[in-house]
């Protein structure tokens, strides 16, 4: 199927320039490819299927084959005589071996409702992000929640220099159908006839019947939009899934000697590196689950046959230390205990009488950077805290010093990192993260009122918003007091020797602040327990008890009522001294007497099997299960019960 | 909160109300809790921790544990995961409501972190033993701990200042190691460099404005000295090193961090040499000995001093 071009026709009124469309997003501080993995990580988030769920997203690297360089310059971007320069300029972007860039998301609504502007439809994702020039206020209040593409659909053109994206989706028609759709949109005057055009070009089907020029296009759909989306390098959405993919030909993120690294793998490696520390720097919180822990954004950049996962807590540091922060304003919104491995000290946020937000710092000894692909990115926004750079009243090198201050509202992306006070502790620094959390009688105005004191890229609070200045100034109070406590500077360190210590100390150590416990150590348990992946460890208690005149322990694990079936499994280790585990003398097997149910008097009762792993079965769903081993060795036991749904 | 390992005897919980302990720094006997930070700590810095224990009474203890007549003990450590060191003090459990423990971790020998573990522990055991009471001496019967970061200019290299004879260099010397106590599998705190507190013009001069241009470079240069003498000593005992194979694990082990080191500055580019056997080669051939420091100096030139 070959897709034709259809123009917007200037009107004798006029039109807009397409330049304005470009600047949308203002002039963000931040550099392009974090804006553009903001608003398409926002996008994807906004446009969730459940408001709980997870996400998917990815954004991978390709170059073409010959063969779909050839598809889709002959089927998506065919030669027509009043747009050849648009069509020639397009088509040099798709030779093989030019990249391109898609990001693609799941488990999200996809480009739903009409694909005309002025049809009726409760969700209008397609006419959204397609069609309309800014935020489709009718969308956003009939959805209920976001996935409406405000100014942030821009940034596909802005990181294409040919300013074309393909647009594949997988979602649900007006009627309520399943479609798959597929459309080219260009935002581009490289025109013969530049008075007749607006420049903005959709490629797509025209209706049957209709002329080019006497209308417009509409998307490929059906079969033959998801065949055309594999032959030019999508990947097909399965048969009960939805999710939008978006191409993006001639990528471009103003990167140093950018054109060389799209020319070899090494290169494309090392921004999809760039692309991975990028979208982790941004979206850290949100792959963590947000404040509430309800939906995760699961994310990876894939490359060169690579995939490189966003994870908070295999980041690159400092990262992870906001991570523990994190971390630590999770447990306390869910009214847990904070981790006792953790040096992260809450405080709360306060203003007018009333909670604003919770406020977590991390102190640490200075570490020494790993490598990070940001050198690609002049005055990268990051850069002060991540790479050493150079002192010019002294002409001396400066090491990257972390004294910020992670500023997180609900949506779960990091909107600013805030630099405050350096620590003034030789050898320490910090981080902090501040999540908008208001509990007061004004909670929804102070988060309307925050959220509407962003610019459009979302990346800054708004001094002039009385609340956003308030937050500002109060949290920068209270890391300044931490970082600077009066009995530190009193008593500043002066000693020479540790001078001496601390300018020897990387040349051995990587400085990081969390060391190995002693005592008891090891352990296991706790987690999870309901989360949506396949294995998890359950939750469980243990007693001491005699059975049959000898010291037995007995554990007691609640199976949660959303598990049908699956496969618990123990194990039981020796706990070592000073932290660790090995295996106990004969193995689990030896020490493990039984799985028992559990009489209403709390006893072990009827047995349900006598190795140590247990087929659950939808009887068993909700209730507690008993399992008694020996206590016939010296070291104290751990025991580890793994749920396998899959069992 | 993750489940602990259970012990196959009857134990107290830490928030027991028969047993509980306060734990103070220092002469001003500041109180310290988990996860709190020393403040202005340094490498010239004592350590004295002093754990108070008040007890519920000696018997109901023993009732509650099922040690009739046993003796029971009281154990505080104070344990440094990156130096390893550990220093232990203990007593027998009294009649006394209130004990009290202290530990003292000379300069120099501990940084980063450290674990405060205070320990009730049977001494000897009951004559009238149940079936699940302790039975072997030592065994941990209640336990409480906390982790305390140090902050400050840690003994991140452990440095102490020392006044040079004139058989060492008298006053115009600058500083020089001491490996006399020091071992690849001990802790690294057993090795020292000493600085020469005669030497007025490295010591107040250079460390006072460490940015300033030309101090920079001196420092450089410092820093460079040092880690040519750490390689010779890695060198000298290479035979250790191949033994070793891939590494000391014991993390805060001597042979740890030189590892470490080595590591990250005997390398071409991202990729690190292999340790034994350069450093076999180090040891013999001055030519590639060389070349190894040619090495080192570019990469310790990469570096930045602040």
């Amino acid at each position: 199927m070959t897709l034709s071009i259809s123009s917007e026709e200037v009107r004798p009124e006029g039109t807009f320039n397409i330049q304005v469309f470009l600047d949308l997003l203002g002039r963000p501080m931040i550099d392009r490819m974090s804006v553009f993995l903001r608003e398409t990580a926002q996008n994807a988030w906004d446009a969730r299927l459940k408001p709980e769920g997870d996400v998917d997203f990815s954004v991978e690297i390709g170059t073409f084959t010959t063969a779909r360089s050839k598809k889709i310059k002959s089927e998506v971007f065919p030669v027509t005589a009043y747009a050849a320069k648009l069509t020639e300029n397009i088509h040099s972007f798709c030779e093989p071996g030019k990249p391109y860039v898609i990001v693609r998301d799941a488990n999200t609504i996809g480009l739903a409702g009409p694909t005309e502007a002025n049809a009726p439809g409760r969700r209008r994702n397609f006419t959204s992000f397609i069609r309309n020039v800014g935020q489709d206020e009718a969308a956003s209040t009939a959805s209920g929640r976001g996935g409406t593409f405000g100014f942030g659909k821009t940034v596909f053109f802005r990181v294409s220099k040919a300013r074309t994206f393909i647009a594949y989706s997988r979602t649900e028609d007006a009627e309520g159908h399943t479609v798959s759709r597929l459309m080219g949109v260009s935002l581009s005057r490289v025109n013969d006839t530049l008075h007749q055009y607006t420049g903005r070009h959709w490629w797509g089907v025209a209706p049957a019947g209709q002329e080019r020029k006497q209308g417009f296009n509409q998307p490929l759909t059906g079969k033959a939009a998801d065949d055309l989306a594999e032959a030019i390098g999508f990947t097909r959405y399965a048969e009960k899934s939805s999710g939008t993919s978006i191409m993006v030909i001639g990528p471009e993120f103003g990167l140093s000697e950018e054109q060389d690294l799209w020319e070899s793998a090494e290169g494309r490696g090392r921004i999809a590196q760039l692309m991975q520390e990028t979208l982790t720097f941004w979206y850290w919180p949100r792959s963590m689950g947000g404040g509430e822990r309800k939906g995760r954004l699961n994310a990876s950049i894939h490359a060169e046959g690579k995939a490189l996962p966003i994870s908070a807590t295999e980041a690159k540091y400092p990262i992870p230390v906001f991570a523990d922060c994190f971390a630590a304003l999770q447990e306390k919104l869910g009214g847990e205990d904070p981790d006792p491995n953790l040096y992260v000290k809450i405080f709360e946020i306060k203003g007018r009488a009333q909670r604003l937000g919770l406020l977590a710092i991390a102190k640490r000894a200075y570490r020494k950077r790993e490598t990070h692909a940001i050198d690609l990115v002049e005055n990268h926004p990051l850069r002060a805290m991540i790479q050493a750079g150079d002192d010019e009243k002294n002409g001396a090198e400066t090491n990257p010093s972390c004294h910020h201050v992670a500023l997180i509202r609900e949506p779960g992306q990091v909107v600013r990192y805030l630099p405050t006070v350096e620590c003034t502790q030789n050898g320490m620094e910090y981080a902090a993260v501040f999540l908008l959390a208001p509990n007061g009688k004004d909670k929804d105005e102070i988060r309307e009122h925050i959220k509407k004191s962003e610019p459009p890229s979302h990346d800054d609070w708004s001094k002039e918003e009385r609340w956003a200045q308030l937050i500002v100034s109060e949290v920068s109070r209270c890391v300044a007091s931490f970082a600077a406590p009066p009995s530190a500077t009193q008593g500043s360190i002066s000693d020479r020797a540790g001078k001496i210590s601390l300018l020897l100390g990387n040349l051995w150590d990587s400085g990081e602040g969390r060391g190995g416990g002693d005592g008891g150590g090891g352990g296991g348990g706790g987690g999870g327990g309901d989360g949506e992946g396949k294995t998890s460890t359950c939750k469980w208690e243990q007693e001491l008890t005699l059975h049959a005149g000898k010291p037995h322990i007995l554990y007691t694990i609640q199976i949660s009522p959303k598990i049908k079936k699956g496969t618990l499994r123990c194990s039981l280790k020796a706990a070592l001294y000073g932290g660790g585990s090995d295996e106990i003398p004969g193995g689990t097997k030896k020490s493990f007497i039984g799985w028992f149910a559990k009489n209403d008097d709390g006893k072990p009762g009827k047995i349900l099997g006598k190795t140590p792993t247990l087929g659950i079965t939808e009887a068993m769903s909700g209730k507690a299960i008993m399992a008694l081993a020996k206590a016939d060795i010296d070291a104290a036991i751990a025991a580890t019960f793994n749920l396998d749904r899959n069992g | 909160m993750a489940n602990l390992p259970i012990k196959p005897y009857i134990t107290l919980p830490a928030n027991h109300h028969l047993i509980g302990a306060d734990f103070h720094h220092g002469t001003a006997e500041q109180p310290l809790s988990n996860r709190q930070f020393l403040e202005g700590f340094s490498v010239a810095s004592q350590v004295e921790i002093d754990a108070r224990v008040k007890l519920g009474g000696k018997n109901m203890l023993t009732e509650a544990l099922q040690l009739e007549g046993a003796t029971l003990g009281l154990s505080l450590s104070l344990h440094c995961p990156s130096t390893r060191f550990r220093i232990t003090s203990e007593c027998e459990l009294g009649e006394a409501r209130q004990q009290s423990l202290k530990v003292v971790a000379p300069p120099g020998m501990i940084s980063k972190e450290i674990t405060l573990s205070l320990k009730l522990t049977l001494e000897k055991s009951s004559p009238k033993p149940t079936k699940l009471c302790a039975k072997n001496i030592g065994s941990v019967l209640w336990e409480d701990s906390i982790r305390i970061q140090l902050e400050g200019t840690g003994a991140t290299f452990p440095t102490q200042e020392h006044e040079f004879r004139p058989d060492e260099g008298g006053e115009n010397a600058g500083w020089r190691f001491d490996f006399s106590n020091a071992s690849l599998r001990g802790h690294a705190s057993r090795l020292r460099l000493l600085v020469n507190k005669r030497n007025k013009n490295f010591l107040n001069g250079v460390l006072e404005n460490p940015t300033k241009a030309g101090n920079s470079e001196a420092l450089r240069l410092f820093r460079y000295a040092v880690a040519c003498a750490l390689v010779d000593f890695c060198a000298a005992n290479h035979e250790e090193f191949e033994q070793a194979g891939h590494g000391f694990k014991d993390e805060g082990s001597l042979g740890h961090h030189l590892v470490n080191f080595l590591k990250t500055h005997i390398r071409h580019g991202n990729v690190a040499l292999p340790i034994g056997s350069y450093l076999k080669t180090y040891h013999t051939d001055i030519e590639y000995r060389e070349k190894i420091r040619a090495i080192l100096q570019s990469n310790i030139q990469d570096e930045s001093l602040t």
